[in-house]
């Protein structure tokens, strides 16, 4: 066993946590109304933006940011289709590749609107350069934008303050964080070897003396935002399996910290924004434990390989090499399967169908829970909410009324969360018992396996992850509209509820603290929180689990 | 055909969104009240 893999993993890591205090702090600076000197850098730009687009810099309240997030994204997805389906028609077109299908545009429509980039379509062979270029792309700034600017306004809520205004905030979230970033990352992973090109392909000659097309494009922008966004969907249908989207150690890592930033980063930003430093700390501190744990879980699964090879004497001394890239290895491919799940990015290194049983069910577990960091902006929603149910809880024990950062917690804010809680199980389990039911003849694996396939597809879309266990022959009308439905519903449901829940406590009057009242920013309520993650998170899962992973692995 | 059918079906999601939006607002007690 080579101690190489570990100590990239270490110093991957080491980077991301040293990144995430500062990086809090300015995309806590970038959305602070308050005039600074950001505002003399990226004003003149936004000020256009919002000229253009008739945007008056008023607070919303948060019925009108709502109504904001959910009629602006459903305008943006409708053109989005158009573009699919109408792709053959327009220009930057030159592979001469086809309009979409109705569902399957339906399907990529939504899925990029909502920051999930499930594909049920090859992006080479699927899209052309004027799909890639402006839809995909422009959805990949916006969806995560839109999920960054929702967990901000929720934050404000929390903290007493309006809510703000999605399209200021839908903005600033593209011209401060992603587009700067982006931009940075995109030249360094052009300059590791990632193709940059409007060329749509090259033609070669194989040692056979065949003659091959290899696809190419403007990769290296779109990698960029894939990952930083946590959008994940690949230009290639091979994602960052392919040596052009991912050619080699250092662009794996960089992938990895792309992805973990602006999650990680966000507790702190909660932190400075309700001016309780120590409450982002104890929030990141927790999460983070949660992250090792499954990390060192998928590592020693994936590490000990497939107990059914080692009994037919074959070694494993790499550990599961099986759907993996040789030049990645185990270590890095477990590494970024956790890291993709648990910030609800999607883009993968390795084939995940053929991660071992344990491995595969860290990944679900993480986009079960999505509090393991989660995805760009929605992760923190999560994670706060979470926060809220684990205060209520501590709240019942004693016998007080709960109170989160100086407001009561009462029955109508967590019936909305109890509503919240209870739509995701809804979203997986019931689609994942209808496709089983009556669509067997999808789904490749039988048995354990199979049903882990089908609960998979439905948690990525539920969890806006988009990575895909694959197996399943999903470009059916079937699989298009039901993961589309659930991608949509999933998506905008816990915004709408978690922002009515920050409208309901901003109308609280702030209550002091007394010596009964529940810390929130010392480690024991970080105990509780994960405690409570776990409890939530296990009552209602873990039967699926067991049908699945866990069964396949006890069979093995 | 299915073109249109994909369209409505966004459209009705989206409808049942501003739905839950209304009935979390009766929730939390506004009563149609945005102040």
């Amino acid at each position: 066993m080579s101690i190489l893999p570990y100590i990239g993993i270490a110093v991957t890591l080491i980077i991301v946590i040293l990144l995430a205090r500062p990086m809090g702090s300015y995309i806590a600076r970038a959305f602070d109304y308050t005039p600074g000197r950001l505002d003399r850098w990226f004003g003149p730009l936004e000020k256009g933006i919002y000229r253009v687009g008739g945007v008056r810099q008023e607070n919303q309240t948060w019925k009108q940011y709502a109504a904001a997030v959910l009629i602006s994204n459903t305008v943006l997805l409708l053109v989005v289709y158009m573009i699919f389906r109408l792709q053959d028609k327009l220009p930057l077109n030159p592979a001469g590749i086809g309009a979409m299908s109705p569902d399957l545009a339906f399907n990529t429509a939504i899925s990029f609107m909502t920051n999930t980039n499930l594909q049920h379509y090859s992006g080479e062979s699927g899209l052309s350069l004027f799909s890639q270029m402006t839809a995909i792309v422009f959805m990949m700034f916006v969806s995560p934008a839109t999920g960054i600017a929702v967990a901000i306004a929720f934050i404000r809520g929390l903290a007493g303050k309006p809510l703000g205004n999605f399209f200021v905030d839908l903005t600033r979230a593209v011209t401060r964080i992603l587009l700067p970033l982006a931009c940075v990352a995109a030249i360094i992973l052009i300059g590791l070897g990632v193709p940059q090109t409007l060329q749509t392909g090259v033609t070669a000659q194989t040692l056979q003396g065949a003659q091959q097309q290899i696809a190419t494009g403007p990769m290296g922008t779109f990698l960029a935002i894939k990952e930083l966004g946590n959008n994940g969907g690949g230009f290639m249908g091979a994602n960052s399996a392919h040596p052009f989207e991912n050619p080699g150690g250092i662009s794996n890592m960089l992938q990895i910290m792309l992805m973990m930033l602006v999650p990680v980063s966000l507790p702190f930003t909660y932190g400075k924004m309700v001016g309780n430093n120590k409450q982002g700390r104890v929030l990141f501190v927790s999460m983070m434990m949660m992250f090792i744990v499954m990390l060192s879980v998928s590592l020693v699964s994936e590490h000990q390989g497939n107990p059914l090879i080692q009994q037919a004497g074959i070694q494993q001394g790499t550990g599961s090499m099986e759907g993996k890239e040789v030049r990645i290895g185990v270590e890095q491919s477990s590494f970024y399967s956790v890291v993709t799940t648990a910030s609800e990015t999607g883009a993968v290194n390795t084939m995940h169908d053929t991660l071992t049983p344990i491995a595969g069910m860290v990944a679900i577990g993480n986009m079960m829970l999505n509090t393991v960091f989660g995805g760009s902006g929605v992760g923190v929603l999560n994670v706060l909410m979470y926060a809220i149910i684990a205060v209520f809880l501590s709240g019942l024990m004693v016998g007080r009324t709960p109170e989160f950062l100086g407001r009561k917690i009462e029955g109508r804010e967590m019936k909305l969360i109890a509503v919240t809680l209870l739509i995701q199980p809804l979203l997986i389990l019931a689609p994942t018992a209808i496709a089983l039911m009556a669509y067997p003849d999808t789904i490749s694996n039988p048995g354990y396996h199979g049903l882990t396939q089908v609960l998979y597809e439905f948690t990525s879309s539920a969890a806006n992850n988009g990575s895909g266990f694959e197996g399943l022959g999903d470009n059916t009308i079937f699989w298009n509209v039901s993961t589309g439905v659930v991608m949509f519903i999933a998506r905008y449901f816990s915004m709408i509820t978690l922002l009515a829940v920050a409208g309901s406590l901003l109308m609280k009057k702030p209550v002091p603290e007394t010596s009964g009242t529940l810390r929130t920013d010392q480690p024991l309520f970080g105990l509780v929180f994960v405690v409570a993650v776990v409890i939530v998170g296990a009552l209602t899962f873990f039967p699926a689990l067991v049908l699945g992973p866990i069964a396949e692995q006890l069979t093995l | 055909m299915l073109d249109i059918m994909m369209i409505v079906l966004v459209i009705l999601i989206a409808f049942a969104l501003g739905g839950l939006a209304e009935w979390s607002s009766r929730v939390i007690g506004e009563r149609g009240n945005d102040k």
